[in-house]
């Protein structure tokens, strides 16, 4: 596909651009030992790494999630990727915001049945598959905040702590006024003994919770119970 | 921002929490039980995004791509199930782990499960002799058989370890016994070791099967056979007359796959005194020139009636063509001074104007010493000089 080669060219110029920018921006002038350019080339690398297996995982997501489907939703995902042509005039689209569920008209249900087939991949604990199939949906809907609080869940599980955080970043932008993303990041951080951040966490999501009308005493009483958990092991 | 330490003072004594509140807090595991609404995103603005964008547009590519494979479970099984040997432990860790992973499908049926078997089976038949080839080439025992053998040699010489590695041979022993407790298929029994109870009642014996570990069963116990009974008999035949019928029933490439592990090649020339045809054909002796081979083999061999049976099973459109040795049913029978067999073999159709300026020398030499013996007889004298003519 002449268009797919197109657009790989085009990934790798912006890879070398973006990794320069963000070299230059993270530089330090006393920092004497590496350039930015030397660091550019490693973000390079990795950034290239990343989008190998962010492109890999999509296209596990889709066996994975396929493998629950009926028949019409299979059918209703074929019809809408066989739309797919114009790779570059579709990245333009995508850069204005465009949610890709939307650009291929994918019906509501088969989201919906896609969403299930993930949510059971990671209750019946494959995680490795469950993130494949979270990557998937985010690839066609970046907007919800279901898919990337499942994407953190399932990175949390494999012990990618920090994606996992990434993710549950992305889920608090969506829903800022939920208190569980700052819960998740919380729990993350603890993995990584990160005890102040946890702590922090954790009082925005008390904060956040206290807020919400519909609270619960009981777990209200389980979040401070955790703050003062994380506070005895942040100043052990 | 308060800081790590700074309000355990002022925190009221605390009465544990209720332990699923807690448990929702401690594990990363609630999500919603249907999506929320979706939320629109602000345009991209700087580079980054601009990358993400086209990451994702190549993304949606690749997906499009994968899915004009089919995806249904049957088309996913048959794409599993090997057409030729695996090529390496590789490939053939693969094919597992994707069967492995075929039978957690939630919709998986009786009839897709029976096709994952029969795959599983195959699968572990062509490794078993890909096994075995691999490891005989470093032998150079299986030289001819080899499909790859210029690459096996080149490693040889270059002196490279052995093919399966350890490690991977323990994953591939570890899928295999997980896909066999998932497939609910016993393991391999020996045979031979059994006492008391012949394989054939110990076979009957067991519950019903799928057919692919049927036919294992049957293959094994030809190999448990071929080694104490080293002739052709009726037991022999009892088998084979079984694996035709799973032949027949569609399971070819598993049955032949099976029957061509076992070396039976000269217990399928005594099976020409069965007259069963079919016997051969599974075996793989549906070439012409195989066949031609057959009906040589009979003439040096056997006596005239033999070869009648062979014929009249239906060898008799081969009586004309030239074996795997290049080699006339009809040159073979005068080479031999068999009389009544080359007549036989006139009589079933053999020409003799195909004999080549070489063979039709030789032929004619040969009849001018026969014509000469004195213990010839009037009849055959005649048909010497009848054939003389003819060729």
């Amino acid at each position: 596909m002449s268009d797919q080669e197109d657009l790989n060219k085009a990934i790798e110029v912006s890879v070398g651009k973006v990794s320069l920018a963000v070299a230059k921006e993270t530089h330090h002038p006393q920092d004497r030992l590496s350039s930015p350019e030397l660091r550019a080339k490693q973000i390079e690398q990795e950034l290239r790494l990343q989008i190998k297996d962010f492109r890999k995982k999509c296209v596990e997501g889709m066996h994975c999630c396929s493998q629950a489907l009926e028949q019409d939703a299979i059918q209703d995902l074929k019809q809408a990727f066989h739309q797919v042509k114009d790779l570059l005039q579709l990245s333009e689209s995508l850069a204005k915001g465009a949610r890709c569920c939307e650009l291929l008209g994918i019906k509501e249900s088969t989201m919906h049945s896609l969403y299930h087939a993930a949510k059971a991949l990671f209750d019946q604990k494959r995680h490795e598959e469950a993130e494949a199939a979270f990557t998937f949906l985010i690839l066609l809907d970046h907007g919800q905040y279901a898919y990337w609080l499942g994407l953190g869940h399932a990175r949390a599980q494999t012990k990618q702590f920090v994606l996992a955080i990434e993710a549950y970043r992305r889920a608090q932008e969506l829903e800022p006024t939920l208190c569980w993303p700052p819960i998740f990041i919380a729990n993350c951080l603890i993995e990584r003994n990160d005890f102040v951040g946890a702590f922090n966490e954790l009082e925005e999501a008390i904060k956040l919770y206290r807020e919400d009308k519909n609270r619960d005493r009981d777990m209200e009483l389980a979040l401070v119970e955790r703050l003062t958990f994380i506070k005895n092991r942040g100043t052990l | 921002m308060t800081q790590v330490g700074e309000s355990a003072s002022i925190q009221p004594p605390l009465k544990p929490a209720a332990s699923e509140a807690r448990r929702q807090i401690e594990e990363n595991r609630a999500l919603p039980d249907e999506p929320l609404a979706s939320r629109s995103t602000s345009p991209a603005s700087d580079a980054k995004s601009h990358l993400n964008a086209k990451v994702n547009a190549a993304a949606l590519g690749d997906v499009s791509q994968a899915l004009e494979v089919p995806l249904d479970l049957k088309s996913k099984i048959a794409a599993i199930a090997p057409a030729e040997w695996p090529k390496s432990e590789k490939d053939l860790l693969s094919k597992l782990t994707a069967l492995l992973a075929l039978t957690e499908h939630p919709r998986l049926n009786e009839e897709e499960f029976e096709l994952l078997r029969d795959a599983f089976d195959q699968i572990s038949t062509m490794a078993g002799r890909s096994a075995n080839l691999i490891t005989g080439a470093q032998t150079g025992y299986w030289e001819v058989e080899i499909p790859n053998l210029s690459f096996l040699k080149k490693r040889q010489t270059e002196g490279h370890p052995p093919i399966i590695k350890d490690s991977m041979l323990e994953k591939i022993t570890d899928l295999a016994e997980n896909l066999r407790t998932k497939l609910h298929i016993a393991g391999g029994e020996s045979y031979g070791e059994v006492k008391g109870t012949s394989p054939r009642e110990k076979i009957q014996q067991r519950p019903t099967r799928s057919p692919s570990f049927e036919i294992h069963d049957l293959v094994e116990t030809l190999r448990h056979l071929k080694k104490s009974s080293p002739t052709f008999s009726q037991d022999y035949k009892a088998l084979l007359d079984e694996l035709w019928n799973h032949y027949q029933a569609g399971h070819k490439s598993t049955v032949k796959t099976s029957i061509a592990l076992l070396d039976l090649d000269e217990l399928m020339k005594q099976s020409i005194l069965h007259k069963d045809i079919k016997i051969l054909c599974l075996y793989g002796f549906e070439e012409p020139d195989k066949k031609a081979s057959l009906i040589n083999y009979c003439i040096t061999e056997k006596p005239v009636s033999d070869l009648q049976a062979l014929l009249e099973a239906g060898l008799k459109p081969q009586v004309n063509q030239r074996d795997e040795e290049k080699i006339l049913p009809l040159e073979k029978a005068i080479m031999e001074g068999k009389l009544t067999h080359a007549e036989l073999l006139l009589q079933s159709g053999a020409d003799p104007k195909l004999f080549n300026r070489e063979e039709k020398a030789r032929v004619l030499e040969k009849i001018e010493l026969l014509l000469q013996a004195p213990s010839l007889e009037a009849h055959q004298k005649l048909f010497l000089q009848h054939l003389q003519a003819a060729t």
